[in-house]
This record gives C-alpha cells, structure tokens and sequence, in this order.
C-alpha cells in the first residue's frame, strides 16, 4: 500500500511547501509551482522524519508512564464515527491505554474543556479542535507545552513554536456550486471570480464564517485590509443570501437554492459529490483550517495523552484520519486530490485579529 | 359540620397530618429553590462581570452597552412582533384542534390527538428546513406546483420573511397549545355552557361570556408560555431569520456565545431582559386568575364533561381537521418521507429513481443510535415524572395557599424558560464540578441531565398544573379533611386523580421536548452518555442529513405510539364520554 502512493507523496510534498510558505505566521501565499530548491529541502526533511523511526518516538520513561496510567481522556471535533475509528485504531497500536472519547462540535468542545478547568477539575487529557477555539484555552493558560516528536518536521505554520499545539488535521474552505447550474466551465477559479456581477443574486454565504475572511486578509492579500474590504464590498453588492450552517447551506445549495456556496467545506461536499449530489468545490484556491491537539495543563494522565498525541500526528495517526476521507495534517500523506492548488492556512495565531474581521464581516455584508 | 378553609390546618392533632401538609410543600419549594437559584444567580452574576467571567471583576457595562444600542430595541421589535404573530398562529390553530378532539362528536377525532403531536417531535433544524423545501421562493415545492397550476410568474409564497418565520414557528408550537387548551377542556364542566344555553343564550354568547371566561387560565397559562418560547426561540430565527435578515433577541444571544471570546456578559445581560418580560407575564397571569374560585368548575357536584352534538357541522369539522392535518402535518412529512428514501435531497421527481433504504439502514446500524434512544427514553421518562411531580405541589401552594411568596414561587417556577440553554449548560459544570458539589459526583452522568431537564421543564410544568389547579374548586379538599384524611392523603387521592388531565398533557410535553432537548444537553453529555437529540445534531453536522430525516421518520412512528399506549393508559381513568 505504501508503495503505491508515490504520485501522492510528490503531491503533499508540493502541499506541503504551500502550507510552509503559506502559513499565517509568515504570510506569503504560494502558488504550486515553488522553488525547486525548497521542494528539495523539504523532500529531505520529510524523507529523515519518516526513514528515522525512533526519532519520532517517545521516550521509554513516558511510555512505560504512559502504560501505567492506562487511560486516557480525548475531547475532540472529530464526528463521532471517525473519531470512533480513530481512537479504535490508536487502541489496537497501544494496547494498554484505554481512550475515553467526548467528541463535540468545536466551540462547544472548547466551552465544556474550558469551563471544567474554570469549575476546578481536569477531565481531559488531550483537546483536538478547530485552531481559533484551541487559542482560547491556550489563551487562558490552560494548555501545557508538548512537541511530539512525531511532528518534528512538521512545518511551523503546523505547530506551534512554543509547543503549545500540534495540527493534526486540515479543514478546506472554499467555493462550493451546484453543478446542475453551473457548467465546468464557467465554475468560479478564484475568491475574486464572486465578485464579478454575473453571480448577481446567485451566492450562498454561511452567515458567520469570518475565519475565511480572515485567512483571506492575512495571507492571500498580507493583511492589506484596502483589498478586503474593496472585494467584500463588491461581494456584497452580489446580493448575497445569507445562510446558517454550513450542512444546512450545502443542503440548499444542492437542493438548488442558490448557484454557488462561498465558504463551502470541502470535505462534506467531496462527501455529497460521492454519493451523487449535483456539487463541486473550486480546486484552485482555499481557505485551509488547522486542527490542533494539544496537551490539558494538570491532565489527570499526562503520560497517555503524550502517547496519545505523538500517535496521532504520527503515520499511524494520520493514516487513520486519511481513511475516513479526511485531510491529515502530516505533509506527504493527504489525499492531494481533494486540497486546492494555492492555500491560504488559518491557525491558532488568527484569533488575535479575529475581532477586528468580525467587525468588518458586519459592516460590510450586514449579517 | 364546621369544614375548615385553611387545609393546612387539620382539625386533629394526629402528627402525621401535619407532617405531610408542611413537609412535602416545604420539600418541594426547597427544591425549586435549589434546582432554580444557582443558575438564575449564575446568570445575574455573569450580566454584571467583565467577559461574563466575575474573576476579571464586576460591572454593569453589559447592560450600559447592550441596553444603550439601538439594535437591541430593533431586535426587541423584532422579537416581539415574531413572538406575537406566531403565538397568535398557534393558539388559534390549537385552541381550534383541542375543541374539535375534545368538546365535539367529531367523527375520528381520537385518532388526531396523537397526530397532531407530531409537529413536536421532529427535530427543530429538520422541521424549519422541510418548511424552507415547501415555501422558497426558488426551491418551494408548494410555490411551484401553484406556479404550474395558475400560470404564475412569480413563486406566491417567500419563506424567508418575518411571514415565513411566524408560519414555522407558530406551526411547531400549535402542538403546545393543543394539549394544554386540550386538558383545560377535559375539566371543563359543560353543565355551565348548558345552563347558558337553555336560558336562551345564542351559541356564540355562551361561547363568549361562559366557554372563554373559564378557559382563562389555560389559555393565559398557554399565551405566556407561547410568547416566552416565540421570543426564545431559536431554529427558526436561525435558518429563517439569518437568510430573511431579521435578526432577533435569541439569535443575537447565539452569536454572542459563539464570538470569541464568548460574550457571556452581554448574552447574560440580553437574557436577564427576556426574564424581566417573563416576570412581567407571570405577574399578568397572578392578577387575571387571582380570584381563582372564579374558575373552579371542578366541584363536589357530579361532573361529566359532555360532547357537543355538532349535528351535520360534524363533518365540517372533520374536514377541517382533515385539511389542517394534510397540509401542516402532511407536507412537511411528506418531504421528510421523501428525503427519508434519497440520498440527497433535490425538489425533482427524476429523485424517485435514486430511492433506497441506505439511510434507514445507516440509522438503524448506527451503534448511537441505539445508546442514544435508550438513554433519552430513560431520561425523558424520569424528567417528565419528576418535574410534573414537583411542579403539582408548587403549584398546590401557588393557588390553594395563602402564604406569602407564593407568587415568587411562582416566578422562580418559571425562571428557566428566560435561560438560554447554553448558560444553563455551563452553569451546571460550575456547580456540580465545584469543590462545595463534590459530594455529588454527578457530573458525566446521566443524573446531571435528569436535572438539567428538570430545571429546564418546571415552567411547562408549573404552568399545565397550576392552571389545571385553579379548575379544581377547594370544597373537594375540604370535604376530604374534615373526613379526616391526612394532607398527603388528600393530594394523592383527590388533587392529583383531578389534575389528571393536565399530568398527562404537561408529561407528554416534557418526555417530547426532553428527547428533543440540545442547548443544554450539548454541554453536559459525554459520549458515554449521549443522548438521541446530541446524536442527530452529530449525524446532521457531518452532512448525513437524509439520515437525519429517517431518524425523524422513526421517531415520529415511535411517538405516535407511545401516545397511543399514554392514552390507552391513562384513558383508564380519564373522562367518559
């Protein structure tokens, strides 16, 4: 199995760049087609990460800690089917440790971890979620630090430099149309495609997805808020209609509601697309969402969510999130089909200017 | 013979009387009292802290910014007249139903008292979504099949309008209304409306001056909870309301809690306005039923609730019955059968060649599923009992006492209804998870949720009750202690067998709304404790929609027979016809 996915391993290096020279903390959008000198740099990198074994691994002391302890708690966004599979295949790799699984959307998985730890008791060990509700905890210092030694090669748009977090998994954000409206040829190619007037009246917008904005502002245009706000204003002059959720907006979209979806999530539509449903998302460009684990400060079994966390960015871990069609955030090892060629990634750091998007989300589109 | 009035004090010394006339009141407004008073001061707290959060300091800022915008009296307008339109849609259409099932000879009407449940038990997020299938301007199956049968131009119907939000909300309340108004009609006496009627009073005087006079209190008890939940509620504004760009108080409050950082302080200060409106009600509600032998119909005399002979109008009302069911009932299930049987929904018929049984499978298969079903049974069963139980005695003291505060009894019995889910979710980990609640190790359990429900239902059941209660004249309760029986004696043998109907109306509504219930549950269940409503959120967020519709497809069979089986139970003992 390993051996045929060469093509897929060329590919995620390509991602890989991107996501290196496109990560928030230093923000430059890169196009596919990157230097080749740093494509070998980072082919280099990967191939000792994944040659050197036990270089990822962690120590003995921990692991035989870690046996000992013999459980552990996992908060996570994962749906629970995958986040199910996920902890039955990091089970089967570490008999021994029993995982106890809470899995709910990803600003509710935040308020129950943060709000535990504010009543006076830890029950998580290891928090997994969307990178902007992982900065609140981080923020209140609920976090302690971890650099798993699985992720270090990650790039450091993937991990945190003081190793607070670790990515494990990737969310796409992008344009989303029905295909039964749309021709493949006049399917939008760029964000700024929307803002043409002959989408007038035909744009679905998930009411609150300031992230996009965000990762819009700061990577693809580097924080020149002139642009943000000349392409939202004209964005908005396409009368946009307004939606709540992105499952209800992917609903309306196939059931023809609307031409196209701004803010569509890749992986829920590629999931539709599958099973038959008139719907496509742009491969061009795309938002992408870091999902990061992290470490609970005083867990109650430390020792098992190191394990934990190592396990999960690691191949293994990251295999399992691939099965269930997901995007990992290990490089080399997502599905290269489903990523859009220029990424713009959003993670934890973009909480700082969350607010101030969020201000100009309302100004200009009004919802 | 010397009836005493003041039933708390029996005219023997026997020590258990006494016990009972003072403890179990006593227990249970003490326990009101708990479950109600962390949240509510929870919730006052947060309003005047910093971030919501007292640790970063205390301050009335969130009031001064919230209070001082000028959006939140638009979104107040906003609210008010959303509440007020689909109230109004509601306690019409089930006001109607409940007299037609209950006070008429009907033919079939029976069979309509478990269907017309049904709008209660679909999910929120699926129902205001089949209505969003049925009436869009661009997607409405209703608009174009009007559009094809009169030529039409432009789609008659546009659901995203404060219109459309009225219509789905009121819709998904008539329900309420109906087992309420339906209970208040089971105890009504209709020797009165006779009387009224031999003594040459037209039908509609009788109607007017005798039928809705005695009514009042269920109906006022009806009109309070359906405006507090057309303010607060919350689908509906959400999938409607986002789109149409009506924004109103509760969907205001949402994004708050989902802002970063979670504006618990401004949600906090939004929220203690919509409980200072509810005060407001319960204190309208206290003053129009004070004098409550006004109401009493219940009495020592024989008392039969009789149908009316409608005579040939009986097939008029079968046929309105018939239009109500098929198309606020038929089509919006009709959409979710049809959904039920596709893989993804599209408004074409070219659909009917992708059916399967794929999502019934997936449903069935999901392990879950099954985990979820049995736990919000459990759940639903316990809280509905619980809740209905204690709210009977709260609602004894509310009406046939003359103590003082028994009217803030009744405000705190109703607090709940003004406290967002959410907050009532965090509020519970703060208690239970906190050193003075240790000894109470329920947090992770399915006890939290008992309580959490519990919380969170009283005012339903405090209003079913009491209203119930005032129907019930005290001469019953005074025949039976001047017999000698003990307090206790008295509430089990008389007060409850009479307040019957209503235990059986508000414990439908509770065991429904419960396995339904998602704001607080989210925070409070773990996987180990999931229950159904958790488990179709997870399944609809991931995109499995069309599973989610033969869930509900499921559900709404289970539903209809579990009231089917209630009503076989309880039809024991009910009233005879």
């Amino acid at each position: 199995m390993v051996r045929t996915r060469s093509p897929l391993v060329l590919l995620g290096v390509l991602a890989l760049i991107v996501l290196a020279c496109g990560g928030a903390a230093a923000p430059t959008s890169a196009p596919a087609t990157a230097p080749a000198a740093t494509a070998a740099a980072t082919a280099r990198a990967t191939a000792a990460a994944t040659a050197a074994t036990p270089a990822g691994q962690l120590d003995a002391e921990t692991i035989a800690k870690a046996k000992a302890e013999g459980k552990l708690v996992f908060y996570t966004s994962l749906n629970e089917d995958d986040a199910k599979y996920v902890v039955g295949k990091f089970e089967a790799a570490n008999p021994g440790i029993k995982v106890t699984l809470n899995r709910k959307s990803s600003e509710k998985i935040t308020s129950q971890f943060i709000t535990e730890a504010k009543a006076g008791k830890i029950i998580a060990d290891v928090l997994e979620t969307g990178g902007l509700d992982i900065a609140k905890p981080i923020k209140e210092g609920l976090v302690a630090e971890f650099r798993p030694p699985a992720a270090a090669a990650f790039p450091d748009s993937l991990k945190d430099p003081k190793g607070l977090w670790t990515a494990a998994r990737l969310g796409i954000e992008t344009i989303a149309w029905n295909t039964s409206q749309v021709k493949a040829a006049d399917a939008p190619k760029s964000f700024e495609d929307l803002a043409d007037p002959k989408w007038k009246g035909k744009i679905l917008i998930e009411s609150t997805d300031v992230e996009v904005m965000l990762a819009l502002a700061k990577v693809k245009w580097k924080g020149d808020d002139a642009k943000v706000r000349d392409y939202f204003t004209k964005l908005a002059a396409n009368q946009l209609q307004p939606s709540a959720g992105h499952t209800e907006t992917l609903d309306l979209l196939i059931a023809g509601q609307r031409a196209v979806f701004w803010g569509a999530h890749g992986h829920t539509t590629e999931q539709k697309a599958k099973a038959g449903a008139p719907v496509d998302y742009m491969r061009t460009e795309g938002v992408l969402t870091v999902d990061g684990a992290v470490l609970a400060k005083g867990a109650p079994n430390p020792n098992a969510a190191k394990v934990f966390i190592n396990w999960y960015v690691s191949e293994g871990g990251q295999r399992a999130i691939l099965d269930r069609k997901r995007v990992p955030a290990r490089p080399g090892i997502a599905d290269a089909s489903l990523l859009p060629k220029t990424i713009y990634v959003s993670g934890p750091e973009g909480l700082a200017d969350f607010d101030k998007y969020q201000k100009l989300w309302k100004e200009i589109l009004g919802f | 013979m010397t009836g005493s009035p003041a039933v708390a004090a029996p005219r023997t010394r026997r020590l258990p009387r006494l016990d009972s006339a003072i403890l179990v009141p006593l227990g249970a407004a003490l326990l009101l009292l708990y479950l109600v008073a962390f949240p509510l001061a929870m919730l006052i707290l947060g309003s005047v802290s910093v971030q919501g959060e007292p640790t970063k300091g205390l301050t009335l800022g969130n009031y001064a910014e919230t209070y001082s915008d000028p959006t939140t009296y638009r979104l107040l307008a906003n609210s008010v007249l959303y509440a007020f339109g689909s109230s109004l849609l509601a306690l019409t259409l089930g006001t109607g139903l409940a007299w037609i099932v209950e006070r008429t000879n009907t033919p079939a009407r029976r069979a309509f008292f478990a269907l017309s449940l049904v709008p209660l038990i679909v999910p929120g997020v699926v129902s205001t979504i089949a209505w969003i299938f049925l009436l869009s301007g661009q997607i409405g199956v209703v608009n174009r099949v009007l559009m094809t049968l009169f030529g039409l131009d432009t789609a008659p119907f546009d659901v995203f309008s404060l219109g459309g939000m009225m219509w789905a909300e009121g819709l998904h309340l008539s329900p309420l209304v109906f087992l309420f108004m339906s209970a208040a009609f089971k105890s009504m006496d209709p020797s009165l409306e006779e009387s009224a009627l031999t003594s040459g009073s037209g039908t509609w005087r009788t109607l007017r001056r005798v039928t809705l006079p005695i009514l009042l209190p269920g109906f006022a008890s009806a009109t309070l909870i359906m405006f507090v939940r057309g303010l607060e509620s919350f689908e509906v504004p959400r999938l409607i309301g986002v789109p149409a760009r009506v924004p109103v108080f509760t969907s205001t409050i949402y994004d708050q809690l989902h802002e970063y950082p979670a504006d618990y302080g401004g949600a906090g200060a939004l929220a203690v306005g919509l409980l200072a409106i509810s005060a407001i009600g319960v204190w309208l509600y206290q003053r129009l039923t004070r004098r409550a032998e006004r109401y009493a119909t219940v009495t020592g005399k024989a008392f039969r609730p009789r149908v009316l002979d409608l005579g040939r109008w009986r097939y008029a009302a079968l046929a309105i019955l018939l239009v109500y069911f098929l198309l606020i009932i038929g089509l919006p299930f009709g959409i979710l059968l049809f959904a039920s049987f596709i893989p993804f929904y599209i408004p074409s018929l070219d659909m009917l060649s992708k059916l399967t049984l794929d999502n019934y499978r997936f449903a069935l298969e999901h392990p879950s599923v099954r985990d979820g079903v049995r736990n919000s049974l459990l759940l639903g069963t316990t809280a509905a009992t619980v809740t209905m139980a204690l709210t009977a005695v709260i609602a004894w003291i509310t009406t046939k006492t003359k103590i003082r505060g028994r009217g803030t009894l009744d405000f705190l019995a109703f607090v709940p209804i003004a406290i967002p889910g959410l907050i009532l979710g965090v509020s519970f980990i703060l208690q239970y998870l906190s050193p003075a609640f240790r000894f109470l190790p329920i947090y992770g359990t399915l006890w939290i949720l008992v309580i959490a429900y519990t919380t969170k239902y009283l005012p339903y059941g405090m209003r079913t009750n009491s209203s119930a209660m005032l129907q019930i004249h005290r001469e019953l309760e005074e025949a039976s202690a001047v017999s000698g029986a003990s307090w206790w004696m008295m509430f089990r043998r008389i007060t409850l067998p009479l307040l019957r109907p209503a235990l059986v109306a508000g414990w439908l509504y509770i065991f429904i709304v419960s396995v339904r219930e998602l704001s607080a549950s989210v925070l409070l269940v773990t996987s180990e404790s999931t229950v159904l409503a958790i488990v179709i959120f997870d399944l609809f967020e991931s995109g499995k929609s069309n599973a989610v519709a033969a869930l509900s497809v499921m559900l709404i069979i289970t539903l209809i027979l579990v009231v089917l089986a209630v009503q076989r139970i309880t039809g024991r003992f009910g009233i005879k016809e």
